[in-house]
């Protein structure tokens, strides 16, 4: 084929695929029913972020299953049970990709609702679009309050952010009685805007609640070796580490602990001990470690149970990951706006989701006028293999172990 | 330097859809994909100047991409118009390359390349520990947000970063430049003054990675500040021009619109594996087309280093 | 005290940093393959080492006796069906389209692994994880010590072979001169191909070390860019200046928390790497001076 007819193929190509990808039903509203109501987002399957991705994933499709096994969702406007159609395409833990994904599903599936995803990057490349397309957005996992300070109407997000994680380890700490309890912090700044936001709020809690932030040392996303933060904690004599690292630092870290033998009493990394194999990988060593508590199996809150034998039983022998409970709630939390729209408006449906008040698998979710959920602060901890909740609002948790030196356990 | 008049009737018929495109569209997500093509087009050819035509393989684009995203992003959420902000990207760029690349062309061959690729890893580093966040645009920003404004806007960044090449590439400097790649000693000794011609290539292909830069920050929404600097933006231009065809003006193209289309198909249909399936019709490609899918008619002609068709002989007479 | 402490993990990175690099210097360095899949290799040798140590409680030092003989199998299956066709290529062509193969392979290699085992992190916790030998106040941990003692027999071990060798020197006589040697006598095919199986095994053996840190599927490229800037801060072809370039990049990364933060460490690391291609562009142990 000579150059030319390269070329003539390219611009064909071109042209065709322009045609083919814009063509989108006109307008939105429908006078007939349409046979399902799409939904979705991207997700990342695939790349540096397909573990959270993949449970994200697979809570979205149980809690589909779920309301379509109960005939759909009730839309006044046809009065009539329409079931779901759950759309999830892969962005390869891309942020770049995020945004032409997101954009087919509002101008070619007409969506009148994104889901949002796993990791942060690509979640904040979401809400950009949500807000300019003006089709509301209901995240799974959000920490960074900052995102939510922007004035946008469309984005929400029923997850503990910055603020509420620390809070939790705060209340958790505070529970133990004054003549034990932990008050001197070491708090590793992960170089991210959701670390230096927790450390706002670590040394504002600090204060107000009588601890003491002895030391503070940052550290970036690429930082495999941690002993100078270990030694300067130990030589402060911190009880209480404090830090948001990447899953495979959250396990570096604490491995390097064990060489230095350094044992603070409480030890929190609210991301990385979350992930649903981590007793299993690190074993007798992520005993008495605090983390993140948005969702366990065993939370008795209504629905979890009918989840957690489905995903048992679609999943045998696979550990279930805490996504897959926020990514449930996150779901019913849409079927329940949508329901109370009563038409498939992306107005009406974004006001009504500022309006839930409901109560989910992780819990009772109401927004604030950000858009930011108004969840339990849960903490959880390993304990000896099991991941307990030792902190949470609505029912009695076991109590907050706190660590003994490396050489007693 | 004799072209057809079919060429320009060809092209200008390319752009002429290209330009009426969005008119007869409705769909955002046509656009945003175009808007990516074009994207990747211009990083591609822009690194094919350096590192096809001149020789110079450069692993460390990221570094001025992010630069360029950087400053126009800057600029524009504090007032300047984009219509200056995403030029000043490419002057950014540029003066990166003054600082960092120039004496870095000091080096040959894979230690340029090792070398650029230190410099990226580092901005992505630094960006990322003093930007940690993330860029909003603000309310006025994203009422008024046009997806048909940024694709015109990346249009005219890929049109003139093609004509330039093109022009460039076919011109005495192009020459120069390729002389430099294809054995710089005996350039040197018929005359050719290589750290200039260099200095040229490197220069336009900074610029205009720093101008796509600028569009990137136009583009998105709301993004990390360290995204642009990410060192995939380092390594997917150079998989495009080798899969296209090094050193060739058609090659980036055609690589672009395979690797792009592609991916965005397979994300569609494939699900989970489709990156799987992604890599093995990569692994394929490269069996079967070992100089890149447009040097198959070249590999019939044997002629090695690649030119423009049939401008061999024709080059060789106008001397 | 301090001091030495951060010496320790200094050695320790490093070491581990010269395994990794190891085979991509002799698959790369000696036999112009850009294999860009190094670091994918080793992760999937890795996984190996994980599973084996799950299922039966190998050690990963133990389960070398498997990892590296199945990891030299991959190596020769991996060149026969995409490596071998361009033996015969000009240096710049082969290493460009090994580089795209490699590049796919990676591709395929991470989502294979992502599809099988899930993306969570993975790691080794053996019953001495965190032991050390303590001396006076110095604690250096087993693992570190064990990945010191392989990183040192591994690349001397293959320095020796390669210098002593009948074998080792005509894959020398080979990646200097493929025609000559050829003509020479010297089997190229057979030697490329075992050569490579060769490479495929020493990532087996940086994978037993990276399981007992952390692996997932994605981790492959980082450790192929950190390969990368070893083999060319070392000096193409070098084999023993892996080592002591690994060393010296490690203890360059711990000990410049002095100067900047630990956030820093990385970047540290790089400009001292940058500063010896300027001022010393054959890498510190280079053999062939220039290009």
């Amino acid at each position: 084929m000579t150059k030319k007819g390269f070329l003539i193929s390219a611009v064909a190509l071109l042209f065709a695929t322009g045609l083919l990808l814009s063509h989108g039903p006109g307008g939105f509203a429908q006078s007939s029913p349409p046979k399902t109501i799409k939904v979705g987002g991207a997700v990342s399957l695939t790349g540096k972020y397909a573990a959270g991705g993949v449970d994200v994933a697979d809570g979205y499709r149980i809690a589909v299953k779920h309301i379509n096994d109960a005939g759909g969702i009730m839309v006044k406007e046809y009065g009539e049970k329409i079931p779901l159609e759950l759309l999830l395409y892969d962005d390869e833990s891309d942020p770049s990709k995020t945004v032409t994904r997101l954009e087919k599903l509002y101008s070619v599936d007409n969506v009148p609702v994104y889901l949002g995803e796993f990791a942060s990057d690509m979640n904040i490349a979401g809400l950009g679009i949500a807000e300019k397309n003006k089709v509301p957005w209901i995240g799974v996992t959000m920490a960074v309050e900052n995102a939510f300070n922007q004035g946008f109407r469309y984005t929400f997000a029923p997850c503990m952010f910055s603020f509420m994680e620390v809070g939790s380890m705060f209340d958790a700490l505070d529970t133990i009685s004054k003549d034990k309890r932990p008050i001197k912090i070491a708090n590793f700044e992960l170089q991210v805007d959701w670390g230096k936001e927790c450390t706002k709020y670590v040394n504002k809690l600090a204060a107000e609640r009588g601890y003491k932030v002895v030391l503070e040392q940052k550290y970036a996303p690429d930082t495999k070796d941690f002993s100078s933060l270990i030694l300067a904690a130990k030589a402060a004599g911190a009880d209480v580490l404090f830090s948001v690292p990447t899953p495979p630092q959250s396990m570096a870290i604490i491995k390097q602990m064990k060489e230095l033998d350094y044992a603070p009493k409480a030890t929190c990394f609210i991301r990385g001990p979350d992930l649903s194999n981590y007793w299993q990988v690190m074993g007798k060593d992520a005993n008495y470690i605090l983390t993140c508590g948005e969702w366990t199996p065993d939370m008795p809150y209504p629905g979890n149970k009918k989840l957690v034998d489905d995903y048992k039983a679609q999943h045998p022998g696979k550990l279930i990951g805490m996504q897959v409970g926020t990514a449930y709630g996150a779901v019913q939390i849409l079927a329940d706006s949508i329901t109370r729209a009563g038409k498939l408006d992306r107005e009406a449906i974004r006001n009504a989701i500022a309006a839930t008040d409901l109560k989910t698998v992780r819990g009772r979710v109401t927004f604030d006028k950000r858009g930011i959920g108004n969840v339990p602060w849960s903490l959880c901890q390993w304990q000896n293999g099991k991941l307990e909740v030792v902190r949470n609002p609505d029912f009695k948790t076991t109590p907050v172990l706190l660590a003994p030196p490396w050489g007693q356990r | 330097m004799a072209i057809e008049s079919k060429w320009y009737a060809l092209t200008g018929a390319a752009l002429a859809v290209a330009v009426l495109l969005p008119l007869g569209m409705h769909g955002q997500y046509g656009l945003s994909i175009l808007c990516m093509l074009f994207l990747y087009i211009t990083l591609s050819q822009s690194w094919n100047i350096l590192g096809g035509y001149a020789g110079q393989v450069n692993v460390g684009q990221a570094a001025f991409f992010g630069v360029g995203a950087l400053t126009t992003r800057l600029l524009w959420l504090h007032g300047t118009p984009f219509p200056l902000a995403i030029p000043a990207g490419g002057i950014a760029s540029v003066v990166l390359a003054v600082v960092v690349g120039f004496p870095a062309l000091r080096l040959r061959g894979h230690y340029f390349a090792i070398g650029t690729l230190a410099v990226a890893w580092i901005a992505h580093i630094t960006v990322g520990n003093l930007f940690p966040g993330i860029s909003f645009l603000t309310g006025r920003h994203v009422a008024t947000y046009s997806l048909v404004l940024r694709y015109y806007v990346f249009l005219v960044i890929m049109v003139a970063a093609l004509t330039t090449i093109y022009l460039t590439v076919n011109s005495r400097i192009g020459l120069g430049v390729e002389a430099t790649r294809d054995d710089e000693d005996a350039a040197q000794t018929v005359g050719v003054n290589i750290v200039k011609y260099k200095i040229i290539a490197f220069a336009i292909s900074s610029f205009f990675v720093g101008l796509a830069g600028g569009g990137f920050a136009f583009f998105n929404a709301s993004y990390y500040w360290y995204l642009p600097f990410g060192l995939m933006w380092c390594f997917e231009p150079i998989l495009i021009v080798f899969i296209g065809g090094v050193g060739t003006f058609v090659g980036p193209i055609v690589g672009s619109l395979c690797y792009v289309a592609l991916k965005e198909i397979f994300a569609f249909t494939l699900g989970e594996i489709n990156i799987l399936i992604f890599g093995v019709v990569f692994i394929l490609t490269i069996l079967f087309f070992p100089r890149g899918i447009v040097g198959l008619p070249a590999a019939l002609h044997h002629a090695w280093p690649r030119r423009l068709h049939g401008e061999v002989g024709e080059r060789a007479n106008v001397r | 005290m301090e001091f030495a402490q951060f010496l320790t993990y200094g050695i320790i990175n490093g070491a581990i940093y010269a395994l990794v690099a190891i085979g991509l210097a002799l698959i790369m360095g000696i036999m112009g393959i850009f294999n860009l899949a190094q670091g994918s290799l080793a992760m999937l040798a890795a996984y190996a080492s994980f599973f084996l140590f799950q299922r039966w409680g190998l050690d990963p030092f133990l389960s070398l006796a498997l990892t590296m003989p199945a990891g030299f199998l991959c190596g020769l299956l991996l060149h026969k069906g995409l490596f071998e066709w361009m033996s015969g290529y000009a240096p710049g062509q082969k290493l460009r389209n090994s580089m795209l193969v490699a590049f796919g392979l990676v591709l395929v290699i991470e989502n294979i692994a992502t599809v099988l085992w899930t993306a969570n992190e993975r790691c080794v916790t053996t019953a001495y994880s965190g032991a050390v030998v303590s001396v006076e106040g110095l604690r250096v941990p087993y693992t570190g010590l064990a990945a010191v003692g392989l990183s040192m027999v591994v690349i001397f071990g293959l320095h020796f072979f390669l210098k002593r060798t009948l074998f080792g020197k005509s894959l020398w006589a080979i990646s200097q001169d493929h025609q000559t040697a050829n003509l020479m006598g010297i089997n190229v095919r057979r030697t490329t191909l075992i050569s490579f199986g060769l490479g495929v095994a020493l990532s087996a053996a940086a994978g037993a070390v990276i399981s007992l840190y952390t692996v997932s599927p994605a981790v492959g490229l980082d450790w192929t860019n950190k390969a990368l800037i070893l083999v060319v801060l070392a000096g193409v072809g070098s084999i023993k200046g892996i080592f002591y370039s690994g060393l010296l990049l490690g203890i360059v990364e711990v000990l410049s928390v002095y100067f900047v933060g630990v956030h820093y460490t990385g970047v540290a690391g790089l400009v001292i790497f940058i500063l010896v291609l300027m001022f010393r562009p054959q890498g510190l142990f280079g053999k062939r001076a220039g290009a």
